[in-house]
């Protein structure tokens, strides 16, 4: 078989649900020359840019050529197109293993089934979304890694190729500040660039979460300019940690740094330290945070024995909006979330057949990678409730967690009972609606754009004044 | 105390009834009440029938237990897998990386030396499991094979073993390891016999004890 054609299974092996556009392959499979052929589409010189759009098109005739023949085979095939006429590719198996030898070589491909779950009558009914059910089984929605376990940006982009691929939603890199404190500007800039093309190539993001304690501002600065205006800011977000006192010390690196966001028109994502310690990051999915417990059990029990930890494994939302007005009751939406909780123990145990590939992961085999699993939860995400609502929200939610935290721990404690020491915890966050555009009713809730440093000490101000201090909801930085 | 029973659900049922009626109160480590009975021996005279208890633990529809492949799966698979805390299979086959203890030595051993008491497999690491504040610690602790009269049979020394939830699934897996040692030994499978240091239920289980194995097994005297 031709190097390319292997080259072009490798992409499938990584996510054999997935459709990939022929962009998307071009990508993967001549990640190199794309990366040189981007270069030259981006250069201020005319004549190299149309050089580079030639090059661009070779490469995707020289695949295609390759995709025709896996087509021919019946190893691929087309599923409609996308755009402006791309095709869409996938595996022609519809589950199982694929295995196809030749000669010496020999490429396997496991396509697990589609996962049928208790939930999939709510979603039918439009109640319930999953979020991207086809890698259920095989991804984990986001974990975060600890800048403080790589001594270099080398180490950490190397540990980043082996993530990337087995997460479907968003990676962290907690403490990010230390890097760039100690990273020469040009290694950084290369190691933002790859990291913009890898994750745009695996189709996830990477939070970038930097604290502004320290001195290093005029650095942070450079690197959130280079973000903007390289639009790596797409797949590569920044969340800055501040306090009121760090606003007050540093007003003008943050009216800088509100400038710069403003000035692009790219949302700019703060976190107030002073009342959540935690890091709390973005995907499309939502919000993802530890608790505070969480995060205390991480400093100390787990940060130091491996390099990070899951922090989500598979997520669906509910749209709260839809629910109440087609006559849900307080009951039936406990019983919805219960049922989701349900479901997603039973596809836990369906993922656990797959750990081998979920494994991946984790750093090692050892201690460190048992250590690397002990954070994370499943998200049952909500979208579109309103704190003022006409049914009594914080106390449902409030309710709901401790009851789906019994089932967690009610669950936990039989498998331990039976020789199966396994963790599981369910918790409630915001959903975004770029999770599904077409499935979730219109935004109903108050949005604020604050667009400097004075909006910033006034509205977000209200905004959490608005909000019952009560409210349980993880993580609360989702004004 | 001691029964013997033909089969699993036999066995178990009389164990729970002997639990409530001789055991005493006490409130476990998680702030349960629990009722419990020291050194409680159980032997199933046909552990064929260990899947019986498993699969009425699943019919119950108020939790969901493990499925039997996952509990057989957990005991035979030498791979140490990273979402479990501790894994039998890792240290029945892979003992701290070092020693297969089945393959190695058992197997092995009663091949050579059938009337041996030597044929013993241990799951505690004491370096391991012995620190204060580590939350799991497994319980099934030592596993005994004995060749008696042409016939393989098992003894399972546990630890702390819940009578309504955890038991089940231990003689499941542990009938699972004797049919794999039975089978490499060409040998019809003995009784199973389980040793538990704490025998106990958790009294807020009552009602879903009898709704699993009928009314009256969960009467206290």
């Amino acid at each position: 078989m031709h190097a390319l054609e292997t080259a072009i299974l490798e992409a499938f092996k990584q996510d054999p649900a997935k459709r990939f556009t022929t962009t998307e392959l071009v990508h993967l499979v001549f990640k190199e020359e794309y990366a040189a052929i981007n270069r030259q589409i981006n250069a201020v010189d005319r004549k190299e840019q149309r050089k580079g759009y030639g090059q661009k098109a070779k490469l995707h005739r020289k695949l295609l050529y390759h995709v025709n023949k896996l087509v021919e085979r019946a190893i691929l095939k087309e599923e409609g197109v996308h755009g402006k006429g791309e095709k869409l590719l996938m595996l022609a198996l519809e589950e199982g293993e694929l295995v196809i030898q030749e000669r010496k070589q020999r490429i396997v491909i496991a396509k697990p089934s589609n996962v049928t779950t208790q939930i999939d009558g709510y979603e039918r009914e439009g109640l319930i979304r999953k979020f991207r059910p086809e890698s259920w089984l095989t991804k984990q929605n986001s974990v975060l890694l600890d800048a403080d376990a790589f001594p270099s940006l080398a180490e950490l982009q190397e540990r980043l190729q082996q993530v990337l691929p087995a997460v479907n939603d968003v990676v962290a890199i907690h403490g990010f500040e230390a890097l760039i404190a100690r990273s020469a500007p040009e290694a950084l800039e290369s190691f933002l660039h790859y990291l913009s093309l890898d994750a745009h190539d695996y189709d996830v993001r990477v939070a970038l979460l930097v604290s502004l304690a320290g001195d290093g501002d005029e650095r942070v600065l450079g690197v959130a300019k280079l973000l903007l205006e390289r639009g790596w800011i797409k797949q590569l977000q920044p969340v800055f940690s501040i306090t009121p006192r760090l606003l007050n010390r540093k007003e003008a690196s943050f009216t800088q740094l509100l400038g710069l966001f403003a000035e692009h028109r790219v949302k700019l994502h703060l976190k107030n330290g002073a009342i959540f310690s935690p890091p709390v990051y973005f995907g499309r999915a939502g919000a993802y945070s530890l608790t505070p417990d969480e995060w205390a059990y991480y400093l100390e029990d787990i940060k130091g024995k491996t390099d990070g930890c899951l922090v989500g494994q598979i997520a669906a939302s509910v749209d709260l909006n839809r629910f109440f007005l087609e006559k849900g009751t307080p009951a039936s939406f406990r019983e919805m979330l219960l049922t989701t909780a349900h479901a997603f123990f039973e596809v836990e145990e369906r993922r656990r057949r797959y750990s081998a590939d979920l494994a991946m992961i984790a750093p090692g085999t050892g201690e460190g990678a048992k250590d690397f699993f002990r954070a994370g939860k499943h998200y049952i995400r909500l979208w579109n409730y309103e704190w003022e609502a006409d049914y009594p929200l914080v106390e449902l939610l409030g309710s709901t967690q401790e009851e789906l935290d019994k089932f967690c721990q009610a669950q936990e404690t039989i498998f331990k009972s039976c020789g199966l020491p396994i963790r599981f915890a369910v918790g409630l966050s915001t959903s975004f609606g770029k999770f599904d555009q077409d499935f979730f009713t219109e935004r109903r809730y108050r949005k604020t754009v604050v667009a400097s440093l004075k909006d910033l000490q006034t509205k977000i101000d209200e905004a959490v004044k608005a909000r019952p201090p009560q409210a349980q909801l993880q993580p609360p930085g989702d004004a | 105390m001691e029964i013997k029973a033909a089969t699993v659900m036999e066995a178990w049922r009389e164990a729970i009834r002997l639990i409530l009626a001789e055991g005493r109160i006490f409130t476990d480590d998680e702030s349960r009440e629990s009722c419990e009975l020291l050194n409680l021996t159980v032997t199933i005279e046909s552990p064929s029938t260990a899947v019986e208890a498993v699969r009425a633990m699943r019919a119950y529809r108020k939790w969901i237990y493990p499925s039997e492949e996952e509990l057989a799966n957990i005991v035979l698979n030498k791979d140490a897998l990273p979402n479990y805390d501790y894994l039998y299979g890792q240290r029945i086959f892979d003992y701290d990386h070092t020693l297969n203890q089945v393959d190695e030595y058992v197997i092995p051993l009663l091949q050579q030396r059938p009337n041996t008491r030597r044929a013993v497999v241990t799951l505690l690491n004491p370096l391991r499991d012995a620190r204060i504040g580590k939350k799991n610690f497994p319980s099934i602790s030592v596993i005994s094979f004995r060749v008696i009269e042409q016939r393989l049979c098992v003894t399972v020394f546990i630890r702390t073993s819940g009578f309504f939830t955890g038991w089940p699934a231990n003689v499941y897996q542990m009938s699972k390891l004797q049919e794999y040692v039975a089978h490499a030994l060409a040998l019809p499978r003995g009784p199973l016999t389980t040793i538990s240091l704490s025998a106990h239920l958790h009294m807020d289980t009552l009602d879903d004890v009898e709704a699993v194995l009928g009314k009256g097994v969960a009467k206290r005297k």
